[in-house]
């Protein structure tokens, strides 16, 4: 009887597509206890009896574990070794066998019950690589599937025959592992013509130093752009009209029902702009659905595409050796990018490092580095009238800023990044369903995780407010603003819109008539002063209250400074 | 000839072939390197250097690999003719 089945296998070999086919919807997204690492978790029937499908962590060996994936996936294979009545799917890469059969090989010595799937079947013949898999499955003595799980081709086959799981008999000397591989390689892997395809060209021009990095500046360029295109249309033609149009006014109608004007003021807040006051049913729910959740679509929609395809690797190993300098694993670029988007989903992405002294080096580059895309959007609007000059300077500045203070911190922990060490694999057309499953569940993961503490937060500021906490905070600082940065004191109530919404604290400095001097500091300030409520709590939850506190603390600091020395230097 | 002199992957040639003869490495860089199939005797082809003291990207066993500057510092080769 098989109650689990393990999805084994090297990275980017197409195991999540096999599980997919497996399991169909029903799927958990877990972290492993006590790491970052993610797995995912379904079912299938065999039999008609419910079988529990793990997809474990895409790993390149078993034996000496040398990051979290690893061993996570060993202590799984342990787990499963206690509890018995399990079967092993070894997916395999048929395009690269040889680099494949190590990670077979160890399973073989673990001695568990298992099968192979050769997947990517279909792509050996365009790539003129001729295996025969019968052979094979003789010399390791295990059922082998040729399967093409992007057409769905063998999965059904491979399910019906999963009670044909057995232990290897193969023998070998484990000193002598790779020697084998080659051998069985000889035997069964005929390679008739290796031409140079279209593809192959691509790669070769994305990843040489040079175009390499024009590539990746032109890549994150367009999808600046395509993702302000996308996220601005969601939010003005569809989420915005739907909060303010239907959604509002019927919440409000029924809360006036209650005819309390306390409640009246927790729920929708003391003004109906969802901007302005603090409801917990208006700004609460304002915030992430219609501020966030669009511009995050759009990101998560692109990243998944560049992930697929397999460019997100290149870009890492393109700026590692210019990441590493600061610090920080090559990595770490992929949740900068989002930042620029958004920092609430880039903070959380700072799971992919494995080091705490990495992940809080880069959150403070997410922070520090550029504002969110809204407010950058706001800054050019309001900036570019008086000249392109005064926009260079708040970006270089803000791209100086983070630099430096990186480079400190990182010259205070006085640790090195880990090196980066990664298969490049080759690009592939992204699978447009698989793109859209990923989609869907790092929107989910946003709404489980995110939201609540958003709403949660909303409403603390709401009782905050009518406690008349706020205003309070707001007299006592506003001496500070006019004497340290020459502002005037009704800045100062922005600071707390800003806390909500960064970018809408900027399009609020217009009725002000600032000079550009003026407008400079206070858009540097708010800018930097502080992470937006949101990102806020997702520090919190992410570093652990602590670390949050110390780069928020830090992001204060550095505000006040820098906009005390541009007030001197400006003057 | 200096043919048969070791150099290190940083200094090894675009485009060209060699063997890996030595990693001077802990047991765990060994274990990282293994584990993709790098290990005394594999041969290798350097594909590009990434600016900045980037990571130099090899091809081994059919797949590219990118090892990060420090580490392709460690590891010796050997040109051979293919």
């Amino acid at each position: 009887m098989i109650r689990k089945i393990l999805l084994f296998g090297n990275p980017n070999v197409g195991k999540s597509i096999i599980f997919t086919r497996l399991t169909g919807t029903t799927v958990i997204i877990s972290n492993y206890p006590g790491t970052t690492v993610e797995y995912h978790e379904g079912e299938t029937k065999l039999n008609n009896e419910k079988v529990k499908v793990i997809d474990v962590p895409g790993i390149y060996s078993l034996k000496e574990p040398t990051n979290q994936a690893e061993e996570v996936a060993k202590e799984m294979l342990a787990e499963a070794k206690r509890e018995g009545s399990f079967v092993v799917i070894n997916v395999v890469n048929a395009t690269n066998l040889e680099r494949n059969l190590n990670l077979t090989l160890q399973l073989i010595k673990e001695k568990v019950p298992m099968v192979i799937v050769l997947n990517f079947w279909d792509e050996t013949r365009h790539l003129g690589i001729g295996i025969d898999y019968k052979k094979l499955s003789q010399i390791l003595d295990l059922p082998i599937f040729p399967t093409c799980a992007i057409t769905g081709e063998g999965i059904k086959e491979l399910k019906e025959n999963l009670g044909k799981a057995r232990i290897s008999n193969f023998q070998f000397k484990e000193e002598e592992r790779w020697q084998e591989i080659g051998r069985i390689i000889k035997e069964v892997q005929k390679i008739t013509h290796r031409h140079h395809t279209f593809l192959e060209r691509i790669e070769d021009f994305t990843i040489k130093p040079i175009t390499g990095l024009i590539t990746a500046i032109s890549i994150l360029f367009l999808t600046f752009i395509l993702v302000r295109l996308i996220g601005e249309n969601l939010i003005n033609y569809l989420f915005d009209p739907i909060f303010n149009n239907l959604y509002l006014p019927n919440i409000i109608k029924l809360i006036e029902k209650i005819k309390s004007p306390l409640i009246f003021n927790i729920l929708i807040g003391k003004e109906i702009e969802p901007l302005k006051s603090f409801g917990l049913l208006n700004t609460g729910i304002y915030i992430p659905f219609v501020v966030v959740l669009p511009y995050l679509f759009a990101f998560y929609l692109i990243l998944s595409v560049l992930e697929d395809v397999g460019y997100l690797v290149r870009l890492a190993a393109v700026f590692d050796g210019f990441t590493h300098r600061l610090g920080i694993h090559g990595y770490s670029l992929i949740p900068i990018i989002l930042g620029f988007g958004c920092k609430v989903p880039a903070i959380m992405a700072t799971r992919i490092l494995e080091r705490k002294r990495e992940r809080i080096l880069t959150g403070l580059l997410i922070l520090l580095s550029s504002p969110c895309l809204p407010q950058t959007t706001m800054v050019i609007a309001l900036l570019s009238p008086y000249g392109v000059k005064y926009l260079f300077l708040i970006f270089s500045l803000l791209i100086f800023l983070s630099l430096i203070s990186t480079f400190i911190l990182n010259r205070i922990f006085q640790s090195e990044a880990q090196e980066i060490f990664i298969e490049i694999p080759p690009y592939r057309l992204p699978y447009f369903s698989m793109v859209f499953r990923k989609l869907y569940f790092r929107i989910k993961l946003f709404i489980k995780e995110a939201v609540p503490l958003i709403i949660g937060g909303v409403f603390f500021f709401g009782i905050l407010d009518i406690l008349k906490i706020i205003k309070f905070l707001e007299y006592f600082s506003e001496p500070i603003f006019q004497r340290f940065l020459s502002l005037p004191k009704e800045i100062v109530p922005l600071m707390i819109t800003g806390f909500l919404r960064k970018d809408v604290s900027i399009a609020l400095l217009v009725p002000f008539n600032l000079t550009p001097r003026e407008l400079i500091i206070s858009s540097i300030f708010l800018i930097i002063y502080l992470p937006c409520l949101s990102t806020t709590l997702i520090l919190i939850r992410e570093f652990k209250i602590k670390d949050a506190f110390k780069i928020i603390i830090f992001q204060l600091v550095l505000g006040f400074l820098i906009s005390f020395i541009l007030n001197i230097l400006l003057s | 000839m200096n043919n048969s002199q070791l150099v290190d992957l940083v200094s090894l040639e675009e485009g060209s072939y060699a063997e890996v003869m030595k990693i001077l490495g802990g047991l765990r860089m060994r274990f990282r390197l293994e584990s993709l199939g790098i290990y005394e005797g594999v041969k290798i082809k350097k594909i590009s250097k990434a600016l900045f003291r980037g990571p130099v990207i090899i091809e081994v066993k059919n797949c590219k690999i990118a090892i990060g500057y420090g580490m392709a510092k460690k590891i010796l080769v050997k040109r051979i003719n293919d």
